[in-house]
């Protein structure tokens, strides 16, 4: 141990002279029992909040599966509540909505009667903050001059 | 009545255009936080009035 204690002395050189003789005093055990009581205590807050969005998630995905349609919405605006910003989130968001979102009884077509939707109708287009920012930037410069 | 107590929808049931437009905006706006994209027809179907 002597040994160790006299290496850490060469290597904390002129700046940190102070440190072995710390890491041996009762306040650097204090310390890490303190560090160990913070990352003890994240680790349980994360799982907390992990077990009641689950709650929360289970609560509305059974409100979607009841056969009326106010209730349905009911729990698809608490899916969108949850505010859920991770993948796996999103993953159940996704197969939430996967029944509702089916294109068998309307064709989801929202354009006008008779009209055949566009070929590109299917494909993935951007929507997140950035995907945002950029049409409202090429708006600005697609607008005619008065 | 509880949760328990409603009828869940039936296997040949379709969701009505309502909870169609409504299902479409949660995902659109699941797929925004996530940074994922989204097919063009939900992000239409997500902006009619019936999303709202």
């Amino acid at each position: 141990m002597g040994t160790v204690f006299e290496n850490l002395h060469d290597f904390c050189g002129t700046w940190f002279y102070w440190f072995p003789d710390f890491a041996q005093s009762p306040g650097f055990a204090g310390c890490l029992a303190v560090v160990a009581a913070g990352v003890a205590y994240k680790a349980t807050t994360k799982n907390a909040r992990k077990e009641q969005w689950w709650k929360r998630a289970e609560y509305a995905l059974n409100l979607t599966l009841t056969d009326e349609e106010t209730t349905q919405i009911t729990g698809l605006e608490m899916l969108d509540a949850l505010n859920s910003k991770g993948k796996r989130e999103r993953a159940f968001i996704e197969a939430a909505t996967h029944w509702f979102l089916a294109k068998e009884p309307t064709g989801a077509f929202v354009g006008a009667p008779g009209e055949e939707p566009p070929a590109d109708y299917d494909e993935p287009v951007a929507t997140g903050v950035r995907a945002r920012i950029r049409g409202a930037v090429r708006g600005i410069f697609r607008r005619p001059r008065a | 009545m509880t949760i328990n107590e409603i009828p869940l929808r039936q296997s040949d049931s379709r969701p009505s255009p309502k909870a169609q437009a409504v299902a479409a905006r949660v995902r659109v706006n699941a797929d925004r936080r996530g940074g994922v994209k989204t097919p063009k027809w939900i992000v239409a179907l997500s902006k009619t009035p019936a999303a709202k």
